[in-house]
């Protein structure tokens, strides 16, 4: 058995696994896992759990068990080398072990219903941030939405289900925020062969980067409500996959000091050159490869 | 000072796709005509310093990624200066607005408008 320790919550692991499972066109390569979730009471499994597995079970078996920060073990086993046998007495161990302190243990059967089920209930949160964004108007009220702690911890939550979808995606999705329909234009243009979303102002792309979670923010300083500062703080507070490029002709340092406080990854600035936007493009490909592990 | 008009950085961006170049100058048409409205109401006494700001600044992101830098560049200073007097921004306005006249008649120039 190998065994790893990662900087990564046990939901998000599982949607890089299914996401495998989805692009793979190995049969060979299907992947089945167990997940046992402890982080309902803040328990942490402890290691030594695998040397009684690795006792009670066939030592040949080829597993991986990882260990992630929110407290999930996920064993993943490749097709072939996995029964009902194994997960079986894996589950069984593990539930006299830990008795009533565990939360759950899943295999990828139920993940998958629990899953369809978290997403649907994701989309009911979008509608009402939907309409709550939409009555929104001045940059006040705008701004004390967005510093409501109650709603950061609704949007924190939806955008951690829903950041699953991204795992599912080839290419990424961009949201554009730009007031100016020209400059609009020009980057839709250049990014003519990816799915781009676009907002002419803060108020508005809140709501759509709720409903389609973009992978990439490609945001403004100034905008007519509220500035694209603020609005990058925001989404450093609900979403920790966001990776935010400024565009502006703005350069001053006090803008740079800014931003890298946001945890913006770069600017593109005006006038937009090919070379620069392909080669933003071409950091988030890595980015994102990393953060896949 | 830029030049008046570049359209080489443009052609690369829209690939030389014509039908969206006319579309993109016609955007720069409208805006920047309205974005120079905002401007002189302003010299006329009917918006504030930031409306001034914002218009100015939005006149540079546009002059400069249609390819247009000396306008850009005065919309740069206009966007500076915008704390002092309206007699100095009226100096800067006449400027601006006869740059964004040359550069709206050389895309016509142009024979893609």
């Amino acid at each position: 058995m190998i065994e790893n320790i990662i900087e990564e919550e046990g939901e998000i692991l599982l949607s890089v696994v299914l996401a495998a499972q989805n692009s793979s066109q190995d049969g060979g390569k299907n992947l089945c896992f167990l997940q046992c979730c402890f982080f309902q009471l803040g328990l942490k499994p402890e290691k030594d759990i695998l040397d009684n597995f690795s006792l009670s079970a066939d030592s040949d078996i080829s597993c991986t068990a990882y260990f992630c920060s929110d407290g999930d073990i996920i064993f993943e086993w490749k097709d072939g080398e996995y029964n009902d046998y194994i997960l079986e007495s894996l589950k069984a161990l593990i539930k006299q072990r830990y008795k009533n302190n565990i939360e759950r243990v899943m295999d990828d059967d139920a993940f998958f219903i629990e899953y369809d089920a978290l997403i649907a209930q994701t989309d009911l949160k979008r509608e009402c941030i939907k309409k709550q964004g939409k009555v929104t108007k001045s940059s006040q009220e705008l701004l004390k939405y967005m510093q409501n702690p109650q709603l950061i911890a609704t949007f924190k939550k939806t955008m951690h289900i829903i950041s699953m979808q991204r795992m599912m995606r080839v290419n990424p999705h961009i949201l554009i925020v730009e007031d100016q329909i020209f400059s609009q234009k020009i980057l839709l243009s250049a990014l003519k062969d990816y799915t781009c979303h676009v907002s002419s102002s803060t108020g508005e792309a809140i709501v759509t980067y709720i409903e389609k979670c973009p992978d990439i923010v490609l945001l403004d300083i100034d905008l007519p409500d509220l500035s694209g500062h603020k609005f990058a703080n925001f989404l450093n507070q609900i979403d920790s996959q966001t990776y935010i490029v400024m565009v502006t002709s703005n350069t001053y340092t006090k803008d740079i000091k800014q931003a890298k406080e946001n945890n913006v990854k770069g600017f593109i600035p005006k006038p937009y050159k090919k070379d620069v936007i392909l080669d933003i493009l071409g950091k988030f490909k890595k980015h994102r490869k990393k953060a896949n592990g | 000072m830029g030049e008046h008009l570049n359209l080489d950085n443009l052609r690369e961006l829209t690939d030389g796709d014509e039908d969206i170049e006319k579309e993109i100058f016609q955007d720069f048409i409208e805006s920047s005509a309205q974005l120079v409205d905002e401007l002189r109401e302003h010299c006329d006494g009917g918006k504030d310093n930031e409306a001034w700001r914002k218009a100015a600044h939005a006149l540079k992101g546009i002059a400069l990624n249609l390819g247009a830098f000396a306008l850009g560049d005065i919309a740069k200073q206009a966007q500076e200066i915008y704390e002092q007097s309206i007699e100095e921004k009226t100096k800067l306005f006449h400027e601006i607005d006869t740059e964004k006249n040359l550069v709206v008649s050389l895309l016509h120039k142009e024979g893609t408008l």
